[in-house]
């Protein structure tokens, strides 16, 4: 029983109140939990979400079908079909596949599009029951990007 | 047969006795673990369980139906029987300690003359179960949190057992219905102050709880004596924890708080309230504070504890042969 004995227990009773205090103040303060499928965080503008292809003022895909974006895709995730109609030099889009199971979103293809055709949308949620919901085709690219 | 002569008839007494324990034991094991989760949340600034019912009231049975549905998994190299017994040793007598717990002036199973003495050695067997558990798992992690557990509930029974002898000292008695009366014009609490904190510290250490839960260290131990338990089995561990802080507290409030007694509302309300409070505070305690070394816990508890309730039944002694 020394000096230093009871100086300890008055340093325990110190700092298990003041532990105790500021715990219960925690207990009032509003809580930052996002109930997340009710309340959706705002997304930055920027965000790199899910690939969609842009389209002009009449509608019409600005895609040229150059084939840059799915050389420089380093996941390979993207892969097209092109056809070349009849008495045209022009080559066009048949099919266009994005999978999103393999797309890293990077953003190298938006970068490399020499006519700025492609781009991320802000559409995060891409989760599907089946992995085939994950490719991304001409048909659905508009629809599930919003 | 009148209606007073069925009520008075020992089997409806026993039906009607273990129905009502069933029931609040029931409602506490959902009530404790829910606020548990809640108070949990919000110290961290999270909002715990919301999803269930409202702001996640019914989560508990939700945990409850999935833990019923889940396989019971007897591991390999485990001793069968034990494995098996060691839940339930360590949960029956929790029931058996709601026996002398008076809830209200009326509200008593038995009303027994060692109420106390009871209360105290009943709750000793649920150690057993414990290190049954350890032992019979086979399992590092479970034998090392068993003796621990050991330890520190032989540690810790001492200075429990010197403050509650300071209560029996003043009232002079072991009947808890006596001991409440005894507490008609004053709380117990405010003549043995120094009792009821080292009642309530101890208390928190023989629940296992943070900063006492050594024995179920999870960064070191995995989950203590109940790591191979799983399923049902586990549910009943986890469930007697619940129990027991229920038990501890309704015996703070039976001990230091007044018991049931309380103006306004009826003796049952006020009962609650009491050992809900005291419920919280050992919550509160739970999420305000880091876990102790096994050896801080040892030396907190004979070297400061014990001394201090010690102590203080001296000077209680003291003063009631003065006066
Ligand atoms: S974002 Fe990157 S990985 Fe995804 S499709 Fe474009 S280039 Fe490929
Ligand atoms: S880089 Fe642009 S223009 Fe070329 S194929 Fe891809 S999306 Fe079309």
């Amino acid at each position: 029983m020394n000096a230093s004995y009871f100086n300890k227990v008055n340093i325990g009773i110190k700092t298990v109140i003041k532990g105790l205090a500021l715990s219960i103040s925690y207990l009032f303060k509003k809580p930052v939990t996002l109930q997340y499928p009710h309340e959706k965080k705002r997304i930055a503008q920027r965000y790199r979400g899910s690939i969609r292809l842009k389209r002009n003022e009449e509608g019409a895909l600005k895609c040229i079908a150059c084939g840059s974006c799915e050389k420089i895709c380093p996941a390979g995730a993207i892969k097209m079909v092109t056809v070349t109609p009849e008495g045209s030099k022009k080559k066009q889009l048949s099919e266009f596949y994005v999978d999103l199971g393999l797309c890293i979103y990077c953003g190298l293809c938006v970068d490399t599009c020499p006519v700025d055709a492609i781009e991320h949308s802000i559409v995060y949620e891409v989760a599907e029951r089946k992995k085939d919901g994950l490719i991304l085709r001409l048909d659905n690219l508009g629809e599930k990007n919003v | 047969m009148d209606l007073a002569m069925i009520a008075d008839s020992i089997i409806v007494k026993v039906i009607l006795s273990i129905a009502g324990v069933m029931i609040v034991f029931t409602i506490n094991a959902l009530f404790a673990t829910w606020l548990e989760r809640k108070v949990a949340g919000h110290i961290q600034l999270r909002l715990g369980p919301m999803e269930v019912g409202f702001h996640g009231v019914l989560q508990g049975a939700a945990d409850g139906l999935k833990l019923i549905a889940k396989e019971i998994i007897t591991p390999k190299g485990v001793d069968k029987k034990l494995f098996a017994l060691a839940p339930y040793l360590a949960f029956f007598p929790t029931l058996l300690m709601f026996v002398v717990i008076p809830f209200s002036d009326k509200l008593q199973v038995r009303d027994l003359n060692i109420g106390l003495l009871y209360f105290f050695s009943i709750s000793c067997i649920a150690t057993i179960g414990i290190f049954m558990a350890g032992w019979a798992s086979n399992n590092k992690y479970s034998l090392m949190g068993a003796v621990r557990s050991i330890a520190q509930s032989i540690a810790y029974e001492i200075p429990i057992i010197l403050s509650i002898l300071s209560v029996v000292i003043i009232t002079q008695s072991l009947k808890l219905s006596e001991i409440v009366s005894y507490q008609s014009k004053f709380w117990i609490v405010l003549v043995q102050p120094v009792a009821f904190v080292v009642y309530v510290i101890s208390a928190i250490a023989e629940l296992n709880r943070t900063p006492f839960d050594i024995p179920e260290a999870e960064s070191e131990l995995v989950a203590g004596f109940h790591t191979e338990y799983s399923g049902m089995r586990f549910a009943v561990f986890f469930m007697a924890e619940y129990t027991n802080i229920f038990l501890v507290s309704a015996m703070a409030t039976t001990l230091f708080l007044g018991g049931w007694r309380g103006p306004f509302f009826p003796p049952v309300v006020w009962f609650f309230i009491k050992t809900y409070a005291l419920v919280f505070f050992i919550i509160w305690v739970r999420w305000a504070f880091p876990r102790l070394r096994p050896d801080q816990l040892m030396s907190f508890c004979w070297k400061f504890l014990t001394p201090v309730a010690l102590l203080n039944l001296l000077i209680t002694t003291f003063f009631m042969k003065i006066f």
